[in-house]
């Protein structure tokens, strides 16, 4: 196992792509609603996480499932809330978003942690905390639409009102299910920017950020293929 | 049950250790208690009265008008006081009131200092910062001593606490430098403590306008402290994050809860700082 490296995996369409078995023997971080895909593969990644408020609160009883099967073999959660009172799971203090610009550089952090911006970008500084020296990034298309069909908005969050036969935003269509919560996406004027201030942070920290999904719109990190980087 | 709380300003104004303290309090409220938070300075009777039959704690009470603190010791509403400093005294410090003034604090013989003292005589409970504080009001107004008395001490979240642990396990390498506190408050003594550390040839540096987080993550990776203050400091917030995190520390005697039996090891501070929240509010329940 290559503890060094760390693969981080966003939920976009290009994950698709990834073949779960050949990670087995790699460390991987997962994140929000994947879960319920790794439930129908039998596969699960050595961290997950969520660094959304609204997702954490409308998936609370699923997430604590996830953490209280021992089973699973995931190493470590990392969330929002304390949803189980246990080491396998890390509750994250959040900075407020834009307050302060550093990058979080061991497990102190985890209590004053700056805020990415984004599930994948805060999933990449928890590696860095832990220690890992190149995150790969999959899945991390960045190329959302916006409001998904049976979507509603609610104040600032949107609803899923029902569960959508095609989902563009996602590896898979039942990602986002009936009765769901969660954020705009905000892909061009939010993600993109702070994957942007991550990828300078991380180059000055000496830290190797790759990005291998195979379909992205993100052009601030240095570009390859899985098999090349972890010599499959 | 309603518990109305008073305090001149809370955290999200001013993260000074009485706010802190009082945040770390509200946090671990019981679920069965709901929480209003009101301003001293908004504090009018009609409001007291609208809300005479629910419980009032009171953190800094310093923007209280006296008539309102009288009102409160003439009546039955079921009050708390968390003493943060010496409110007796116009200067909040009877060693201060003297450097400033040039002549002893006399406030306990003052209306200030008798409302104040009423005020605190006719709470339910008084929560000390130190047991010398609590001994110093008690020499000046005797009668206290027949209130409930209780040594709080300053109150840590469990997030800060968590923070300062994870800092000490994760920090492996410190310089050679004492961390002196750059305050523009003169009772922190900046320059005295550079003279000491001058006199005493240790390295140091002044460490200011840095966000609390942070300040922590420079104390931790630092040799020692130095703090000496001009005025009673009756719990001070730095000096329990210094020796959680291991560091020397050069007090003077005026630090007031140095010679407590929980101030001894890391791990009696750290047992003794976990319990003061659910000590609080057992208080406030019985």
């Amino acid at each position: 196992m290559n503890n060094k490296t760390l693969i981080v995996m966003g939920n976009g369409p290009s994950l698709g792509d990834v073949d779960f078995d050949a990670l087995r023997d790699f460390d991987t971080f997962g994140l929000n609603a994947a879960y319920r895909a790794y439930e129908r593969m039998n596969w699960y990644p050595t961290y997950f996480g969520c660094f959304d408020y609204i997702v954490n609160d409308s998936h609370k009883e699923q997430f604590t499932k996830l953490i209280e099967d021992e089973t699973n073999g995931i190493k470590k959660f990392f969330f929002l809330r304390q949803f189980v009172d246990t080491p396998r799971q890390q509750k994250i203090w959040l900075l407020p978003y834009g307050k302060h610009n550093h990058l979080p550089q061991d497990t102190a952090d985890f209590y004053y942690f700056n805020d990415g911006g984004s599930s994948g970008a805060n999933a990449s500084q928890i590696g860095i905390c832990l220690g890992y020296k190149k995150i790969i990034l999959v899945g991390v298309d960045c190329n959302y639409v916006e409001f998904v069909e049976g979507s509603k908005q609610e104040g600032v969050k949107l609803i899923m009102g029902k569960t959508p036969e095609k989902n563009p935003n996602y590896w898979f269509d039942d990602y986002q299910q009936e009765g769901d919560e969660y954020n705009v996406p905000r892909g061009t004027d939010f993600h993109a920017p702070t994957w942007a201030l991550l990828s300078k942070k991380a180059a000055a920290a000496g830290i190797d950020m790759v990005n291998c999904s195979t379909n992205t719109t993100l052009t601030c990190f240095r570009r390859s293929t899985l098999e090349k980087e972890l010599g499959l | 049950m309603i518990i109305n709380v008073v305090a001149d300003l809370y955290s999200k104004d001013y993260a000074g250790g009485a706010e802190l303290t009082t945040e770390a309090i509200l946090e671990r409220c019981p679920d069965n208690l709901k929480i209003e938070r009101h301003y001293s300075r908004s504090l009018d009777s009609s409001l007291i009265q609208s809300k005479k039959s629910e419980k009032w704690i009171f953190g800094n009470f310093a923007g209280i008008e006296e008539q309102t603190l009288l009102e409160f010791a003439k009546s039955d509403i079921d009050y708390s006081v968390i003493e943060y400093d010496y409110k007796f005294c116009s200067h909040r410090s009877a060693i201060l009131h003297e450097l400033s003034s040039g002549t002893p604090c006399d406030c306990e013989s003052k209306m200030r200092g008798k409302i104040v003292s009423a005020f605190l005589a006719k709470s339910r409970n008084i929560f000390w910062m130190s047991e010398d504080q609590k001994n110093l009001y008690h020499q000046r107004f005797p009668y206290l001593s027949k209130t409930n008395n209780h040594v709080l001490s300053s109150v840590f979240s469990d997030r800060d606490l968590s923070y300062i642990r994870e800092l000490k396990r994760v920090t492996k390498e410190k310089n050679n430098k004492y961390i002196i506190l750059g305050s523009s408050s003169p009772v922190k003594n900046k320059e005295g403590c550079i003279e000491f550390a001058k006199k005493n040839g240790l390295d140091y540096e002044v460490v200011s306008g840095l966000p609390y987080f942070m300040f922590l993550r420079k104390l931790a990776s630092s040799r020692g402290l130095i703090f000496l203050p001009l005025s009673e400091d009756t719990c001070p917030r730095l000096v329990i994050e210094a020796s959680l995190l291991g560091l020397d520390i050069k007090l003077n005697n005026l630090v007031q809860h140095q010679n407590e039996q929980w101030y001894d090891t890391e791990d009696s501070i750290l047992e003794y700082l976990k319990s003061r929240a659910t000590f609080f509010w057992g208080k406030i329940n019985e």
